[in-house]
């Protein structure tokens, strides 16, 4: 039996992940800078100043990964991505110590033992407690280890066992307090989440909506069809303009019938938002297999698409097709077999900077629920693709 | 999932966050312990014994405070915090004070619990104002306690760190803009919307259904009728429609959906469905349709309410298709049960027909029979070919909890 992977906070609450991004993007900034500024500025020793760039540029990287994998566009962070950024956290923290070795090199004044520490910490909200508890536990141990290499190798003051775990001390202090926080928050978010399905409709709404169903039905049937059956019940034959009249009015209502039957949600859900003019293709009604979670999450996309001032509805296509077994691969399990591929396109007008202001809140949601969400916004346009399984 | 509701989202994060802090603090104490005993075991003429001792009404008051989280047990954990950060001082640069680095990080290890523990709540403000609060007087107890033995003060860069780290989670991470709110709200709604839009198509399609079971099929009887009198079944039929559209709400949820079986309201309105099916019946053979019923009919009067009025229903367009389409005055109806589905079979000896040539805009099958039974859970297979004759397979469950439909819509009798 396999195990569904562990969720993270980020998949539990994408738009709170999405609100936490800046303060990893500040603390990345924040621990570049510390980097650039004590080895320029404050090393024990002049030692390497090469292994000292070297250590700023693997900082960098770190950061970048964080930045680029935390990104709206590219969650969930993906577990590979986390191992590259505890490997370059790793690396940094070596090229640290060996950029200034020596016998004056001094463990308190290492910047590398807090930076690989908080750069663990800024994870959390995007990565599974275990997934957390591993890296950290590598970043501790690669500090532990090169501070009592070089506490065994320099002895000083500090003997190398405490060296060691003096190094290692932030790590374990913020990899405690990320894996508590992402455990805490996934199992409180797992009791609390917003799930489409845990709504229902309530009794008094549903005799509202079947009279709302009913009274959209009176329109012709009082119009058309009560004054042609009260005129018959007056009369004791029927004549060929009866006959006539009866076939004309029952086209009427059979092409209105065939209408709403063939209507999908997404249809639906355009003609609410005063939208019929965008454009759906969907021959197959293939819209009708998604489930209920992520029609709710397209449905709040489209809608805060066609409400923005900058887009026009007549502009907005949508295009709903089977996706080629070649398109994703083969040997991904016989549910993957009937895939499907949703594209949306708008014009808007607007940069892109206003585009991405505007609609990265709902893109973030929309790529937790559909991991391959591919978006490419341009100035004046924005268009977005992701496939789902049949259900 | 589609993320954690707005007005819980706070208490979700400020209680992740207080659970982490208080993990970082235990954590920070365990290893300010642990270096203590190898500096201990690496240096025995360093006593660290007094330095640990300290740690005890420390820890106590945290799991107190931990305990209580009020802002007296705050209050007392951080006066108790800070006796302990100058006896701790007072140790450390006693016994450590030769060695600056393991002393500095010992008294921001100590000072740390103090930043992470005293604030704990939804508040940003108020978390923040108390770990600073904490900051200070960890910073004053162990510079007060360095001072007291002749030390000198030293940047404790932890502390300042863990300060500076909850100030940035707090003031800016936990931070949920008015734009974020809203598309949260926007989530809530639509996911509501879906389940309000489902429930409307299905009551579109059954208000679909039951105009094709009425209105129109007498509108096509009109246009297919010979000029002349009137069949009297005829007027009686218009007569009813006239008086559906005209006289009460023909499409509404039903009234016994609620009711379970050993009820006597349930007890009645079963007996009126059975009556409704063999009414049915009764009106196709006084149409001119023969109509065998074998089987257990009986079974029916078990199912429940708008189950039977959507099986009742689909039967009459089957015998309706069979009258008008299949070019034979006879068919039969069988009912059958398995204790979980009740099945009913409409079986004709007619013509027959192609499901796959029916025109898109004939709607008996598709929306009288096929969603309508789906609409309650059950199923419908349909054997037919030209010239074999045609069986209409009804499956419903005989309880709607087995149906696995979210409340499809249940009528009364138009």
């Amino acid at each position: 039996m396999t195990r569904s992977p562990a969720r993270t906070a980020q998949q539990y609450d994408p738009l709170g992940a999405f609100g936490s991004r800046p303060l990893a993007l500040v603390i990345g900034i924040a621990s570049i800078a510390w980097a650039t500024a004590v080895s320029l500025f404050s090393r024990d020793v002049p030692g390497s100043p090469t292994l000292s760039a070297l250590t700023v540029l693997l900082v960098a990287a770190a950061v970048t990964v964080v930045a680029a994998g935390t990104g709206p566009f590219r969650a969930p962070f993906a577990r590979g991505l986390f191992a590259v950024h505890i490997v370059l956290l790793a690396l940094a923290t070596i090229t640290s110590v060996a950029a200034q070795w020596g016998p004056d090199l001094n463990v308190v004044n290492d910047f590398m033992a807090v930076v690989s520490a908080v750069g663990v910490l800024v994870t959390a909200p995007y990565r599974p407690w275990p997934d957390i508890v591993v890296g950290g536990t590598v970043v501790a141990a690669v500090n532990a280890a090169c501070w009592g290499i070089a506490g065994a190798a320099h002895p000083a003051a500090v003997a190398a066992p405490v060296a060691a775990l003096l190094a290692a001390t932030p790590a374990v202090v913020l990899t405690v307090a990320g894996a508590v926080f992402a455990a805490t928050f996934t199992a409180l978010a797992e009791r609390v989440q917003i799930r489409a399905g845990s709504y229902s409709v309530e009794r008094a709404e549903r005799d509202g909506i079947a009279r709302s169903v009913q009274q959209d039905r009176a329109t012709i049937l009082t119009r058309d069809v009560a004054p042609f059956f009260a005129e018959l019940r007056t009369q004791d034959v029927i004549t060929d303009a009866d006959r006539e009249r009866a076939r004309t009015i029952a086209d009427g209502i059979r092409r209105v019938m065939v209408a709403d039957a063939d209507r999908t949600w997404l249809q639906q859900a355009l003609l609410a938002e005063g939208a019929a003019a965008a454009t759906v293709a969907d021959e197959e009604a293939l819209i009708q297999s998604m489930d209920v979670d992520q029609r709710t999450v397209v449905r709040t996309f489209l809608r805060a698409l066609l409400r923005a001032s900058t887009v026009d509805p007549a502009g907005v296509r949508i295009t709903v097709e089977r996706l080629a077994p070649s398109r994703w691969g083969t040997g991904r399990g016989p549910t993957s077999r009937d895939r499907v591929c949703l594209t949306v396109s708008a014009p808007v007008a607007d940069s892109d900077i206003g585009i991405h202001r505007a609609f990265d809140a709902y893109l973030a949601v929309l790529r937790v629920t559909f991991p391959d969400l591919a978006v490419e916004i341009r100035p004046s346009a924005l268009a977005l693709r992701f496939s789902y399984d049949q259900h | 999932m589609l993320g954690i509701p707005t007005h819980l989202a706070p208490q979700v994060n400020a209680w992740s966050l207080v659970r982490a802090f208080h993990g970082a603090a235990i954590a920070s104490l365990v290893l300010v312990a642990a270096l203590l005993v190898a500096e201990h075991a690496a240096d025995p003429a360093v006593h660290t014994g007094p330095a640990l001792l300290a740690l005890v009404p420390m820890v106590t008051m945290m799991v107190v405070h931990a305990r209580f989280a009020t802002w007296r047990s705050a209050a007392a954990f951080l006066l108790a915090g800070g006796g302990c950060s100058v006896w701790f001082g007072a140790v450390v640069e006693r016994e450590l004070g030769h060695i600056p680095d393991l002393a500095t990080s010992l008294v921001s290890l100590v000072t740390i619990p103090l930043i992470l523990v005293g604030g704990a709540g939804v508040r940003p403000s108020r978390v923040i104002a108390w770990s600073a609060l904490g900051f200070l007087v960890g910073r004053c107890g162990t510079l007060v306690g360095t001072m007291s033995v002749g030390g000198d003060y030293r940047i404790a860069v932890l502390a300042w760190v863990a300060l500076l780290l909850v100030i940035g989670i707090v003031g800016i991470g936990a931070r949920v803009t008015s734009r974020l709110r809203r598309v949260q709200s926007e989530l809530l709604r639509s996911a509501r919307e879906e389940h309000v839009s489902a429930y409307r198509q299905g009551a579109e399609l059954e208000a679909a259904a039951i105009l094709h079971d009425t209105v129109l099929n007498h509108l096509n009887a009109i246009a297919l009728a010979p000029a002349g009198p009137i069949d009297a079944h005829l007027a009686r039929t218009v007569e009813d429609d006239f008086s559906m559209l005209v006289g009460r709400e023909w499409l509404s949820a039903h009234p016994g959906r609620s009711a379970t079986a050993g009820e006597p309201g349930a007890t009645e309105r079963n007996d009126a469905e059975r009556n409704d099916l063999e009414r049915i019946v009764e009106e196709c053979r006084g149409a001119g349709l023969s109509v065998d019923v074998t089987g257990d009919v009986d079974t029916t009067n078990r199912l429940e309410p708008g189950i039977l009025t959507a099986l009742s229903r689909a039967v009459a367009q089957c015998l309706t298709n069979v009258r008008k389409h299949a070019g034979t005055d006879h068919a039969e109806v069988s009912v059958f049960e398995d204790g979980r589905m009740c099945t009913v079979m409409v079986i004709d000896d007619g013509k027959g027909f192609d499901e796959r040539e029916t025109g898109a805009d004939r709607l008996g099958l598709k929306n009288s029979v096929r969603q309508r039974i789906d609409r309650v859970g059950g199923e419908v297979q349909i054997w037919s070919s030209p010239g074999s004759g045609t069986s209409v397979m009804m499956s419903v469950p005989m309880h709607a909890a087995d149906s696995g439909s979210e409340g499809g819509l249940v009528e009364s009798t138009p």
